[in-house]
């Protein structure tokens, strides 16, 4: 193993002198109190590291001494409903060790390492078994089963096999032979995080991560395996968006980057998703949830390992064949992380002091998004949720500019909306999705036929209103052509009855998507009645002495979603509303 | 101790020692000019035996050879006691209220260690202010933040004076402390600020 000492402290950046073994991305501890840091560049004379927590105190001439492998995390039963820091250490035993504050150089392992598991074994000796292989399950939870699956680069013929029953993680389950070696599998791995984990085969996006909010289902869906971006000003609403879809979206694990932000949102999250219950299992959505937090007052280097942490242990159990759903908050705090760095690395800044860098880095961690065919078969897929918070709210910032050119789906917040009471605040006009084509097909065999279609609809209706709105602006709405008014009321029925969706109320926080077809569909249909009643002559003023707008605009909330029946009472009312206005006024 | 004789450069805020042995980071200096002034400063950077010092009271009357620097080994560190309360210090924790030094039960690092997430428990107190367009619409929530934008000639002083001599806290007890910092203000809005606090009774 290398070992230098100290020479240079700058910040978080550590230049070590003495020894020329130290490898690129290598774990190393720093100093008498043995910080965790990573090797980032070395040359004949320096070896430059990154130390994952507070530097103040150290001292040039302190020992650094090389781990001999790369920054790592541990994969095994016992991540999920479990929090981390950005290094993979688990912040409930470091609660445990070093009290309320995080101390510095803390060593302890991820994952506990004498709970035992009730394991029951999948192979048998004399199965020639590969990377990927399913050896061993164990319930991790009470909503997941954890696969312990073969290292990716391992194969073999299974020589032993140990007998079900209930091990620790550092148990041998299983050896392999290969080429006269014996390779010993024990319940917990390690992968590099900077390294994606290996799969067979990419597939196109083609079924949608369902979340229960109409505005991305519908609107602005995104794929399995996609990506998406939720950029907004501070106040908009990017963490509500954020928990939103962790709460309800269809996924089977979430993994929760809280990167750089406000220590009191991971408080939230910790303490919601321990109660809440998750609609599909019945079982707390803490079960299913796995939780990485890097607050702003902690480390900025960890800052920057935190995203990579939290899509290995994604890729993990994507591996296993579950559909895996990463939501980062913010992803601009982590590119502040990387200027920070690369100031104290006197790099050449490029566009607002964020490194040359930036894009490639951008571009490594959304492409680790995929539906894929993992080594054993099995499919599975990690999505990734960004949220990026550009100053000022102004989008044309880097980090959003760039994140845009690697994420399909752009769920753009609006502080105007925010400020007006509209939420989910996502601005309809300049949010698009590249997966609504690719989830065509998808809709029409499980939705109905008509959902592309529906959607194509309100979108142009919503468009219209915001091309009328600029003549209303200068001559107000009483002079637009009747047909064109009643465009600019349908627009507001969908604004406020379908777009905007109440997350604590309890019929509308979660809509299945069935439901939200219905709705479009209804909607449509009394435009459609409205129109001909309009074309025949009835004015607007009259027809709104009908309740039967403000009665779909409330459906939201007088429709549950087990009680889609009610939709045919629904379009009998606006039946009758056509045939009474139709007999009296046309 | 080792003194250290002479600076390397002088630049600003900024000096530069060479020849500087067992730096550690963000330690705090000690520099002593030959006309007698005493000046603190931080190690802001490490490059092998050579140090770049951040003087805390300026630079002004230091020159290369005028000067040697101490070592303190620890960073910034102030003492503190229950005596604190009712007092008044200049950034470095020095009283400027001419009543005395602290006599302190302990001392603390500035820099502080970060809490730790799970420890936390979600704000749901608030802390009332006496003000309606705060209490009511954007509540000063215990253990949260509540920034006031201002800008130039509006009465942020004297909405954040207000706030310090009204604010408690309501329902069950607990102790509740200020800590007020006035940061880059004019003399004259300190004054203020000292002035209102003393015949309020909050300092």
């Amino acid at each position: 193993m290398a070992v230098g000492y100290i020479y240079g402290i700058n910040g978080s950046v550590v230049r070590v002198k003495g020894s020329r073994d130290f490898m690129m991305s290598e774990t190393v501890r720093v100093g008498n109190e043995k910080l965790i840091g990573e090797v980032i560049s070395t040359d004949p004379e320096f070896t430059t590291v990154q130390v994952f927590e507070n530097t103040t105190g150290l001292g040039v001439g302190e020992p650094v001494e090389g781990l001999g492998k790369q920054l790592s995390v541990q994969l095994g039963p016992g991540i999920i409903s479990n929090i981390f820091d950005g290094i993979e250490r688990p912040l409930k035993d470091i609660e445990l060790s070093s009290g309320h504050f995080i101390s510095r150089g803390i060593n302890i392992e991820p994952l506990d390492k004498d709970r035992l598991w009730p394991v029951s074994l999948k192979v048998k000796v004399g199965d020639y078994i590969s990377g990927g292989a399913v050896i061993a399950v164990t319930p991790e939870t009470n909503s997941v089963t954890h696969k312990i699956i073969a290292p990716p680069k391992v194969e073999g013929e299974v020589v032993f096999v140990e007998q079900d029953g209930e091990y620790n993680i550092n148990h041998v389950i299983c050896k392999l032979e290969f080429g006269g070696k014996e390779i010993p599998l024990t319940l917990a791995q390690e992968w590099p995080i900077r390294v994606p984990r290996p799969i067979k085969q990419r597939f196109p996006a083609s079924i949608p991560l369902i979340t229960g909010q109409r505005i991305l289902d519908t609107m602005f869906p995104i794929a399995k395996g996609g990506t998406a971006a939720v950029p907004g000003g501070f106040g908009t609403g990017k963490t509500m968006t954020q928990h939103q879809i962790a709460k309800w979206s269809d996924a089977d694990i979430i993994v929760y980057i809280g990167c750089g932000e406000r220590g009191n949102e991971m408080t939230q999250v910790l303490e919601e998703f321990s109660s809440l219950i998750d609609p599909r299992s019945g079982r707390p959505l803490l079960d299913r949830t796995v939780l990485i937090a890097n607050t702003s007052n902690m480390p900025v280097a960890a800052r920057e390992a935190s995203i990579y942490t939290g899509i290995t242990l994604a890729e993990y159990y994507r591996d296993m064949g579950y559909h895996v759903a990463i939501m980062a908050d913010s992803t601009s705090r982590w590119a502040e992380a990387l200027r920070e760095l690369s100031g104290r690395l006197e790099e050449m800044p490029a566009e607002e002091g964020f490194p040359a860098y930036l894009s490639s880095r951008l571009a490594g961690f959304y492409e680790r998004a995929a539906y894929a065919v993992n080594l054993n078969g099995t499919e599975g897929s990690v999505t990734i949720i960004g949220a990026v918070s550009p100053q000022g709210g102004d989008f044309s910032e880097p980090v959003t500019q760039n994140t845009k050119r690697f994420v399909k789906c752009f769920w753009a917040l609006d502080r105007a909306l925010a400020y007006a009471r509209h939420f989910p605040a996502i601005n309809w006009l300049t949010s698009y999705s590249e997966y609504a084509a690719d989830l065509e097909g998808w809709h029409k065999d499980n939705v109905s036929f008509d959902f592309a279609k529906n959607r194509l609809e309100i979108l142009s209706i919503l468009n219209e209103e915001s091309k009328l709105m600029e003549i209303v602006k200068l001559i107000g709405a009483d002079v637009l052509p009747d047909l064109q008014r009643l465009v600019l009321e349908m627009a507001r029925v969908i604004r406020l009855g379908f777009i905007q969706q109440n997350a604590y109320h309890k019929n509308d926080t979660y809509v299945p998507l069935v439901k939200q077809d219905k709705m479009m569909d209804l909607i449509l249909y009394l435009y459609e009645k409205a129109k001909i009643l309009v074309e025949k002559g009835v004015t607007i003023p009259t027809l709104l002495k009908s309740d039967i707008f403000e009665k779909i605009i409330s459906l939201k909330y007088d429709v549950a979603n087990d009680e889609l029946y009610k939709f045919d009472d629904y379009k009998i009312e606006v039946d009758n509303f056509y045939n009474e206005f139709y007999a009296e006024y046309a | 101790m080792i003194e250290y004789n002479g600076a390397n450069e002088i630049n600003g805020q900024f000096i530069i020692y060479e020849g500087v042995e067992n730096a550690s980071f963000e330690e705090i200096v000690e520099i002593r000019v030959n006309t007698g002034e005493r000046k603190s400063g931080q190690i802001v950077k490490i490059d092998g035996d050579k140090v770049i010092v951040q003087v805390f009271e300026g630079t002004e009357s230091i020159s290369l050879t005028n000067n040697t620097v101490k070592l303190s080994g620890h960073p910034m560190e102030i003492g503190l006691s229950e005596e604190i309360l009712g007092r008044v210090f200049d950034g470095a924790a020095r009283p400027i209220d001419g009543l005395g030094e602290i006599y302190a039960e302990k001392k603390a690092d500035i820099n502080g260690k970060p809490l730790n997430p799970v420890s936390r428990a979600y704000p749901r107190n608030f802390i009332q202010t006496g003000i309606s367009a705060i209490d009511g619409l954007t509540t000063l929530i215990r253990g949260q933040k509540l920034p006031i934008f201002s800008g130039n000639g509006l009465p942020h002083d004297q909405l954040a004076a207000q706030i310090v001599r009204q604010a408690s806290l309501v329902g069950e007890g607990g102790n509740f402390g200020i800590v007020f910092a006035a940061m880059g203000v004019k003399y004259d809005v300190a004054e203020f600020f000292k002035k209102t606090f003393e015949e309020s009774g909050s300092l």
